[in-house]
């Protein structure tokens, strides 16, 4: 080298790029820039929300089947597009150290994450809803609400417009379909992490 | 001189290290090995963001590699220590934020190390 650089300043040459590249990332992530995507499926587990709100709101009786062969009657929600806040989806898995449970719910709850294609195939589901152009019993296989899958024609249906649910719990079979926008996801898997509700 | 004082294996390691940029390759093996085990070591903080589990493991493993690359090959230091700070990065975006920063930040500091490292004069 013609012109050595002292140590101190051969070290900063690198350090500080670095140092600046990761509080951009650090930036971008924090506002959502490069949002953590997710997508989840299979097992039994629990869905919560603090308000769900959004457009297309579709619900009709299916059967999902499990890979160890199981047939589960569910009632499939699905809405073309919903804005969530205070998300939080939780399962327990058996491992051979134990029972673990996977969490995942968005950090702040103020801040609502975005789906689009959401489907769920809920056993049960407990909430407070607010409904606008609702049809209750029209036939399934036609809900016209534009939502990602419509259930066999003759089933019952429900189909409305637009939807407001609040405090909404559910044990779900699946969630799928969807593309997930979450800001500040928070992802927990351990032994005594508390499940959504 | 001090070093003349230390027995003869001691004084033999120490040239050994200061051939090469000992204390940076620590350092991103460390690195390396604090991602790597951040998902192993189950306590009820752990983080799995989707496919956080795997690009620890595999983050983890090249870190600790480039470490030994560090220390094996520290004519190639300039290089590798370019890749060690954009595996850090990508770390810190794939993986439990880099071993919960920890990791990352480690790595970034022994790359700045054993860039600026310079091997010692030729005194024999």
């Amino acid at each position: 080298m013609t012109r050595p650089l002292a140590p101190l300043r051969r070290f900063l040459v690198l350090f500080v790029p670095a140092v600046g590249a990761l509080a951009v990332l650090a930036f971008g992530m924090a506002q959502g820039a490069l949002p953590a995507s997710f997508a989840v499926s299979g097992r039994q587990m629990q869905v919560s929300a603090a308000e769900l709100s959004g457009r297309g709101f579709g619900l009709h009786p299916a059967v999902v089947h499990s890979a160890d062969g199981g047939d589960h009657p569910v009632m499939v929600l699905t809405m073309r597009s919903a804005r969530v806040r205070g998300l939080c989806q939780s399962a327990r898995v058996d491992t051979p150290l134990g029972r673990y449970t996977v969490r995942l719910s968005a950090k702040d709850p103020a801040r609502a994450s975005q789906i689009t294609g959401l489907s769920i195939s809920a056993t049960r589901v407990d909430a407070d809803v607010d409904f606008t152009s609702l049809l209750l019993n029209r036939d399934a296989g036609g809900l016209g609400t534009g939502t990602p899958a419509d259930g066999s024609p003759g089933d019952f249906g429900v189909g409305a417009g637009g939807f407001t649910v609040t405090d909404v719990k559910a044990d779900a079979w699946m969630v799928a379909g969807g593309s997930f926008q979450v800001t500040g996801l928070d992802v927990s898997f351990g032994r005594d992490v508390p499940a959504c509700f | 001189m001090l070093l003349s004082r230390l027995p003869a294996r001691r004084r033999a390691a120490a040239a050994w290290r200061a051939r090469r940029p000992f204390a940076a390759g620590l350092l991103v093996a460390a690195a390396g090995a604090e991602i790597l085990l951040v998902p192993v070591a189950g306590t009820g903080l752990i983080v799995h963001t989707g496919v956080g589990g795997y690009a620890a493991f595999l983050l983890g493993l090249f870190l600790v590699a480039l470490g030994a690359a560090l220390w094996f090959a520290p004519d190639q230091r300039v290089p590798v220590a370019l890749l060690t700070v954009l595996a850090a990065l990508a770390a810190f975006v794939l993986t439990n934020l880099g071993g919960f920063l920890v990791g990352t930040l480690a790595a970034i500091t022994g790359a700045s190390l054993a860039f600026a490292w310079t091997p010692p004069a030729d005194d024999g």
